[in-house]
């Protein structure tokens, strides 16, 4: 229980980060996985996760009024929803690499809610300008608060709720393919080679010219070509 | 203006985003900023209150270029009082594309991938040298905000130096160029990882694929490379990520099944 409140807390906070308050980017995968992992005691499944989450989506970014994808409850949600899970007796590539698919419904769901909240924060705004209407200036302070709380509020909730459907989800599939050697093979490697659409993402970036895109190239041999030759 | 003032209004720039809304962005998060210079301007009272309703109007653009902005229109406001609402509009019209304009590339397109990668390789070096591990969510932090944090704060005070000619300071500071430096070694970084995780420097990913199929060792790390490329051209082309990883899945998934379940 305390760890799911735990969860919760960082959960808010790792949200508020994102739009709210601050911005240093501890709401970021690679920053947010760690921290969420060393909470629930895998802080290398935190690590993991929070590296690959963080290449996934290192392009998107909050330009206007485009929300990207919430990587942050993503990665929060799928390092815990894997501890629960390790705790509950099933732990491993193979879960892991189902903890990170059943993740991915997460980032859509915390965009969602997250762009509702921004439209509901449309009404305290008006709230403001009537209090102001009726010179009462302090309200301008006591809406924001209300708001950053709002904030809070929704990614502790988020974080919670996320976690268990999480978990709940991973256990299912689990148990589906559990007696499957075929399966838990194919979920190993899965775990083991999907870091490429990660590096890829990462890459996608792209080079900013020709001459470094041939740079990015020859490095990627060079360092690829020094690891095969010590698998000689 | 106090200083102490001007640092309240500071700390509270930091949660310009705080009541982000769809209708008019960020404009209760300037207000919030702003209002303890208005107090100290203008005290309780009817001005107060109609300044305050000024700052409520339509306001939208980096968050982190909002600081140099909001010190400029604290400026204006200071220098010419209630006369001066269209000149702070004006101000503000003018500046929101433009601190986005500068803010984007530099902060979101350029410093926050970089900050991202630097992460990802201490993430796969601490493969190799565990104790690295903790460096992994502690070093892009320092990174982004030994840059992030002295520009937001500096640049609010060049505002309140400078007013409207703030903009000047950021031409001296040629962030395209910087956004630029920093898109080529985040690049580079990412290809030297990648590269070394194809090849099985770190990680063990080669090993791993041996799992599934039958083929000489140094076969592996050119697959590896091969799938970086193929997911590197599908992104290229617009796919989007989810998709291609649940592709990937029940691709691997197919070819266990048809390899089966026993060692290859």
């Amino acid at each position: 229980m305390i760890t799911i409140v735990l969860i919760g807390l960082l959960g808010g906070v790792l949200f508020i980060d994102r739009t709210a308050v601050g911005n240093v980017m501890i709401s970021r995968p690679i920053v947010a996985g760690p921290a969420m992992g060393l909470l629930v005691g895998e802080p290398w499944a935190g690590l993991w996760v929070g590296a690959l989450f963080e290449m996934l989506w290192i392009g998107a970014a909050p330009i206007g009024a485009f929300l990207p994808p919430d990587d942050t409850l993503a990665t929060g949600a799928t390092v815990a929803a894997y501890s629960l899970a390790a705790r509950h007796g099933f732990e491993g590539p193979e879960v892991l690499s189902l903890a990170i698919v059943t993740g991915l419904p997460a980032c859509f769901v915390g965009r969602g809610l997250d762009t509702r909240l921004r439209r509901s924060n449309a009404d305290i705004v008006h709230w403001v300008d009537r209090e102001l209407e009726e010179g009462r200036v302090a309200s301008v302070e006591r809406g924001q608060l209300h708001a950053v709380l709002g904030f809070f509020a929704m990614g502790s909730a988020l974080a919670v709720i996320v976690t268990l459907l999480q978990f709940g989800a991973l256990r299912w599939l689990y148990h589906l393919v559990e007696d499957s050697p075929p399966a838990l093979r194919g979920l190993a490697v899965f775990h083991g080679i999907v870091p490429a659409l990660g590096f890829a993402a990462a890459m996608a970036l792209g080079a900013p010219t020709r001459k470094v895109g041939w740079a990015g190239a020859a490095l990627f041999l060079a360092f690829a070509t020094a690891g095969t030759l010590r698998l000689l | 203006m106090r200083r102490t003032t001007l640092l309240r209004v500071l700390a509270r720039s930091y949660l310009i985003q705080g009541a982000w809304n769809f209708e008019r962005m960020h404009n209760q998060g300037l207000t919030f900023a702003v209002l303890p210079a208005l107090r100290e301007m203008y005290g309780e009272g009817p001005e107060l209150e109609a300044a305050a309703r000024r700052y409520m109007e339509f306001f939208n653009t980096h968050p982190y270029m909002a600081a140099p902005m909001i010190g400029a229109m604290l400026r204006i406001e200071e220098s010419e009082g209630p006369e001066a609402a269209d000149k702070i509009r004006i101000f503000k019209q003018r500046m929101m594309g433009i601190g986005g304009a500068l803010g984007d590339p530099f902060y979101w397109r350029a410093l926050r991938p970089l900050m991202g990668v630097v992460g990802v390789a201490l993430a796969w070096l601490a493969t190799v040298w565990s104790s690295l591990a903790l460096l992994v969510p502690i070093v892009p932090l320092l990174l982004y905000n030994a840059v992030h944090i002295p520009m937001r704060s500096m640049s609010f005070f060049w505002g309140y130096r400078d007013g409207p000619n703030v903009i000047q300071r950021f031409r001296a500071y040629d962030f395209p160029r910087h956004a630029l430096q920093m898109k080529r070694t985040a690049f580079l970084i990412a290809c030297g990882v990648g590269g070394g995780w194809a090849g099985g420097l770190w990680g063990d990913a080669p090993e791993t694929l041996a799992g599934l199929v039958r083929a000489p060792a140094p076969v592996m790390p050119l697959a590896l490379g091969a799938l970086v490329f193929v997911c590197h051209g599908l992104l290229r082309k617009g796919g989007p990520v989810e998709s291609i990883l649940l592709v990937m899945l029940a691709a691997v998934l197919l070819v266990a099944y048809l390899a089966g379940g026993g060692a290859p």
